[in-house]
């Protein structure tokens, strides 16, 4: 078998290490979702982004943010919804198709420059290959290859800037120079995670000097950003940790083989050099910081843990083992969980958000109800019931900058579990709550497990005061007396 | 081998297999609840070719994973039924061969690990969950004592490559593989803690087998790992359940289901093997330190964290008892070695073997079960605490919770409700509560009495939803 399994190493090698092979094969796991999905709007941050770029094309930009949270102050970065509407305008293509295709090609570039950007540091073929494998194979950037989110773009001018800077011509660091003033737009931890890997790249590789220019751009992101970060302060959202970790839950966290391979890596930095690559553990433990605070900085985070997994894979194979046969299937059992990863990644995202039923449900709301009415739902329906329903919603996943976000998300428990008709009106007239949207989702685990919990409970037994309007395929709306 | 120790191990072996395939060939029935369980997934496997993914008796319908080698490898033996009974006593009994190899590894002598042998045939705890029964753990249980086994003798080639297919195996046939990953991570501390090197081979199996198992597991579990995530090795013992078993903990009886012996013999080895700071000792105390682990968060079952504890015990008496010869070998008592050999072997009959014999269920009466599927329709729904489960279930009738918790939709829910409908006094509350689950029947037999101290549910007189249709046997209608 070891025979069998070299033979086979040298024979195949040379040809996934080739560039047209990696491109080939990237683009072709890239678009398996689209393939299984269909080429059509998905997922929230979609929805959320062809909500806000449709309002911009039709009335600008609005300083106020009728739907979510019923009503807030509008304080999200609007670099994604501004370049889609001058993408609109520009080529006149339809905001749907700008936003189901452009993850899909800048998803594609960002792993051509991630070869171009690791090409440049002359790092050997098979590292090279592996970095770009290990990156296709990644949840984060499947997922932001494939829904157009917060980061999808930013983390593609990212990269550009950053080739453009390590080619080392003046013409093109002036270009990134313009790239990076962009990034102001798609929030701090964009400029973030570009003005610290510059940082360490002037320090690493070029001088310190050469890194004060890019200092305007901090200023600018400073005063952009400055109105509202003395208002209502950084807007970390926190989130469960096992979010981090894909394996344990079903966001887009990191694959848990890259982790092993990543910690394999940095014993290989840490064997090879010691305290002398102390700038690499800086830069590592800086970046995990500020994941730590946001979780929305994966993307990057990701990109350091495969760069250093693609170290840690070299090192296992480069390893002094007794066994071949050992030594062989280890290698063989960690690719295998890095594959099992991603594609288990894209099955589980196969399907269209939201499902053909809750979006007539939504279509219905949007007939049938009052512009000023307020929708209850599940936190994670919120977007779907601004941008489908374009009602208000009583809460969603944009809980940053949101007013009264975490009395919200407490009533919303609260509404949900108790059993109290009093509680349930007092609140329902507080926040003048008119609907309620009930998924099969919601009654099967992610909310209820049972049929007579909580506010499925009041809802059966109290008709004189909800009425059910819509129950389609278990999709249901029921309306407040 | 000695063939004189050769000859012993042959017989203790088959003293063992005797025993054990008298207890299971003299009872009518299989013993244990997921005996049936697994009898069930069985037919299912021969009727359809695949294994059962939803499972609408269970809970009133839910979805199941697992680790399928156990289930495809025993529907294979179910066409001879009587395999289900040999098959089972047999790797039982197998335990007996490992557990000498392992203690002549630690000690090196043959007459010591003979008797640690015979010791490790009579556990009482087999009694509970492994004689008589088809469990999933006759399988698990060799096999990971033989990977310990194999690990523990790793530089032989023999060993090294059962190891690798072992590794491959046992992430196969259940979860509980996951007691290895932290025999192994515990060994790896407890050789640096000590100062003692890890070889390069021990070191490149651990890896092996450390991502072996958890990609496999990954593959079948993928699922439990979403809902519960790291909880899901957890999750599967509910927290009511833990509640009931730390409110009901009875230390001396634990140490009746693992021995006297094993437990005096083996704490004290394990005091010898840490001053010796030899390496298979490590290992064994590996074993009894990951349990004592999943003890710590509420990761494991009591009785089945209880087997393996038992197991490590059994295998560091060797320790013990070498220690106790040696002594004797010194005093002026060393002309009657044979004399003290055959007075302990006395005493594994007198502490291990006639608890083991006297611990296990000879009867499991199931006639309130066939009395169901004659009288009740099929499909209703029969309340009864969870470790009656799966025989409701086995005779067509939907349980409200059954001892397979993983996935289990609200299982600590049910479990709660169940103890309230059988303890409480309001018949409101009861009434809601099996309203809730849509029952239609309640189990009630004099063990459930005794579980819950009552002599019968108190409120039944209070209204005219409930009826009694037999001794044990309630119906429901409202």
């Amino acid at each position: 078998m070891e025979t069998v399994l070299e033979d086979l190493r040298k024979q195949y090698t040379p040809l996934i290490v080739k560039p047209y092979f990696i491109f080939l094969i990237s683009f072709l796991v890239l678009v398996i979702s689209f393939l299984l999905r269909g080429f059509v709007l998905s997922g929230e941050e979609p929805h959320f982004f062809y909500r806000i770029s449709e309002f911009i094309v039709s009335n600008g930009i609005p300083s106020y943010d009728y739907l979510s949270f019923g009503g807030r102050f509008f304080l999200y970065p609007l670099g994604t919804p501004i370049l889609l509407f001058i993408l609109n305008q520009l080529f006149k293509v339809s905001l749907t198709n700008l936003i189901v295709f452009i993850p899909l090609i800048l998803g594609f570039l960002d792993l051509i420059l991630v070869y171009l950007i690791f090409k440049k540091f002359k790092l050997s073929r098979g590292t090279l290959s592996a970095i770009c494998y290990f990156l296709l194979l990644s949840p984060p950037l499947i997922y932001i290859s494939n829904y157009l989110g917060y980061s999808t773009i930013p983390f593609f001018l990212n990269l550009l800037a950053f080739y453009f800077i390590v080619t080392q011509k003046s013409i093109l660091r002036l270009v990134s120079f313009l790239i990076y003033l962009t990034l102001p737009f798609f929030g701090f931890i964009h400029v973030f995670f570009g003005m610290i890997l510059l940082l360490f790249y002037f320090l690493k590789y070029e001088k310190l000097s050469k890194f004060f220019p890019f200092l305007a751009i901090v200023f600018v992101a400073s005063v952009i950003n400055l109105k509202f970060l003395t208002k209502f302060g950084f807007g970390a959202v926190s989130y469960p940790a096992r979010d981090l970790i894909f394996a344990i839950s079903g966001s887009y966290g990191f694959s848990i083989f890259l982790i092993f391979l990543f910690i394999f890596g940095i014993s290989l930095i840490w064997k090879n050099g010691k305290y002398k690559n102390n700038f690499v553990y800086l830069f590592i433990l800086i970046n995990l910081l500020v994941l730590y605070l946001n979780f929305k900085y994966i993307v990057y985070a990701n990109l350091i843990l495969v760069v250093v997994a693609a170290y840690g894979l070299k090192n296992v194979y480069k390893m002094k083992w007794s066994s071949l046969l050992i030594k062989n299937l280890t290698i063989i059992i960690l690719i295998s969980g890095v594959i099992f990863s991603g594609f288990s990644f894209i099955h589980e995202n196969s399907d269209v958000s939201p499902t053909p039923q809750l979006k007539n449900a939504l279509e219905f709301l949007n007939d049938k109800t009052n512009p000023r009415d307020v929708i209850l739902s599940h936190q994670m329906y919120g977007v779907y019931i601004n941008s489908i329903a374009k009602r208000k919603n009583f809460v969603d996943s944009n809980s940053a900058y949101a007013p009264q976000s975490d009395t919200r998300l407490y009533t919303l428990d609260k509404l949900f579990y108790s059993k109290s008709l009093d509680f349930a009106l007092e609140s329902f007239s507080e926040f003048k709550i008119s609907y309620i949207l009930i998924t099969p989702e919601m009654k099967n685990g992610l909310v209820w497990s049972r049929n007579n919990e909580g506010l499925l409970y009041l809802l059966k037994n109290n008709p004189d005061v909800f009425k059910m309007i819509y129950n389609n395929e278990g999709v249901e709306i029921w309306r407040i007396r | 081998m000695k063939k004189k120790s050769l000859k012993y191990l042959i017989l203790i072996f088959l003293i063992s297999l005797s025993f054990n395939i008298f207890l299971s060939l003299t009872a009518s029935n299989f013993s244990g609840d997921s005996s049936y369980y697994n009898l069930r997934f069985f037919d299912h496997i021969k009727e359809t070719g695949k294994p059962l993914v939803y499972d609408d008796l269970s809970y009133s319908g839910r979805f199941i994973i697992g680790s399928p080698l156990f289930h495809y490898l025993f529907a294979l033996l179910s066409f001879l039924p009587i395999l289900l009974k040999i098959i089972p006593a047999i790797l039982l009994s197998s335990i007996t061969v490992i557990a000498y190899f392992i203690s002549k590894e630690i000690t090196g002598n043959s007459r010591v690990s003979l008797l640690v042998s015979f010791l490790s045939s009579f556990i009482p705890i087999y009694s509970l969950i492994l004689i008589n029964q088809i469990s999933v753990y006759s399988l698990v249980f060799p096999l990971l004592a033989l990977m310990m086994l194999c690990f523990v003798k790793i530089e032989d080639r023999r060993f090294f490559n059962l190891f690798v297919v072992l590794s491959f195996l046992l992430p196969l046939v259940h979860s509980s593989s996951f007691i290895f990953i932290l025999v192994l991570l515990f060994y790896f501390l407890l050789m640096i803690s000590e100062n003692i090197p890890v070889s390069r081979g021990k070191t490149e199996v651990i890896v092996f087998s450390f991502f072996l198992i958890l990609l496999i597991n990954m593959l079948f579990f993928k699922k439990a790992l979403f809902q519960y995530g790291l909880n899901f090795i957890y999750g599967s013992v509910p927290a009511a359940l833990l509640r009931d078993y730390l409110q009901n903990l009875n230390i001396l009886e634990i140490f009746s289901y693992i021995g006297v012996l094993p437990l005096v013999f083996g704490i004290w080895g394990l005091y010898i093997g840490f001053k010796q700071k030899k390496e298979s000792v490590l290992i064994v105390s590996s074993l009894i330190l990951g349990i004592l682990f999943m003890f710590l968060f509420g990761m494991i079952e009591i009785n089945i964290g209880l087997l393996f504890l038992s197991f490590g015990l059994v295998l560091l008496s060797s320790l013990g008892l070498k220690s106790l010869f040696d002594y004797l070998t010194k005093t002026k008592l060393s002309k009657f070695s044979r004399f003290f050999t055959f007075a302990f072997v006395i005493l594994i009959i007198l502490l291990s073997f006639f608890p083991t014999y006297y611990l296990y269920n000879h009867d499991t009466n199931l006639s309130d079960f066939e009395w169901m599927k004659e009288n009740i329709p099929y499909g209703s729904v029969v309340l009864a605490p969870a470790e009656y489960g799966h025989f409701i279930s086995y005779y067509g009738r939907e349980n409200v919770a059954d001892t397979n918790y993983l996935l289990a939709p609200n299982a600590n829910d049910r479990l709660n409700d169940i103890d309230e409908i059988y303890t409480t006094w309001s018949y409101n509350k009861a009434v809601d509560l099996m309203k809730n689950y849509e029952v239609n029947y309640i189990y009630i037999n004099e063990k459930i009495k005794n579980k819950y101290k009552i002599n019968d549910l108190k409120y039944v007189e209070d209204g005219d939803c409930i009826r009694r249709l037999k001794e044990t046997i309630y119906s429901f209608n409202c």
